[in-house]
């Protein structure tokens, strides 16, 4: 059992991690968005979520101002707002994190256990609909890339099934909660 | 909860101690004490059963029913 913990306590140090880094680049690529107007620097960027449609860079430009908006503060919007998703995303992780290093010191069921899991099961499942919903509006509005529907799919169907068995382990904690308290209290 | 305990009464009349009782019964005093002050959920018949050998008493000697008021 602790042998497991551990693992996912290490996994969850890492996710972590990669999570802040990833804020930490998506904040200095806005900044460089910000500072310079350098197409070719926002297409390879994109380029690294999105399928580029077979079209010149001039033809994207062309493309971008036929859509109403600037494809450079569509790329410093998309940064923002992905480094505002994943802040939300990790603090739904500490939570978690903190949840099983409890768990680990020994106190399988505790007070508020059962609504902290709660909380993040439905930031997981929360995050997972924005990621989604973000991923495909960049994707049509910066390369008409309608595939990202389909390619985001699986991120989103893996991290929506993940936050739903969190609230599976929600209701179990709560159940747990209760019998522990029952057992205490029973003379 | 309108199950009310008079463990307390019963030990006075028997003038016996919480801890002497405790003892014999084979609880913590801590548990006895939540038994004494009802905050306990559940009693197993084989402590009631030591309660009511060492008290010389019957279950409802040291617990009974009181129906809560409708506010």
């Amino acid at each position: 059992m602790k042998h497991h913990l551990n693992i996912i306590i290490i996994a969850l140090r890492v996710v972590l991690f990669v999570a802040a880094i990833m804020c930490v680049f998506n904040l200095i690529q806005a900044y460089g968005f910000i500072q310079t107007d350098d197409p070719v620097a926002i297409n390879e960027f994109f380029l690294n979520y999105f399928t580029a449609p077979k079209l010149s860079l001039g033809s994207l430009e062309q493309l971008g101002a036929r859509y109403f908006f600037n494809i450079k503060w569509l790329a410093i919007g998309f940064t923002i707002t992905y480094t505002a998703l994943l802040v939300y995303g990790i603090t739904g992780i500490i939570r978690l994190y903190k949840c099983l290093l409890k768990i680990e010191k020994g106190q399988m069921f505790y007070n508020e256990q059962g609504a902290q899991f709660r909380k993040v099961g439905a930031t997981v499942i929360i995050f997972a609909k924005l990621k989604y919903v973000l991923f495909c509006f960049t994707g049509i509005l910066s390369y008409l890339d309608i595939s990202t529907f389909f390619k985001q799919l699986p991120a989103f169907l893996t991290l929506y099934l993940v936050g739903k068995l969190i609230f599976i382990m929600s209701y179990i904690t709560e159940k747990g909660e209760f019998i522990q308290e029952e057992n205490e209290l029973t003379i | 909860m309108p199950i009310i305990i008079n463990l307390d009464v019963m030990l006075a009349k028997r003038k016996m101690r919480s801890n002497e009782l405790a003892e014999k019964v084979g609880i913590t005093t801590a548990n006895l004490s939540i038994l004494k002050t009802g905050k306990a959920k559940a009693i197993r018949f084989s402590t009631l059963e030591a309660i009511c050998e060492i008290l010389e008493c019957q279950p409802g000697d040291i617990m009974e029913y009181i129906p809560e008021k409708e506010t």
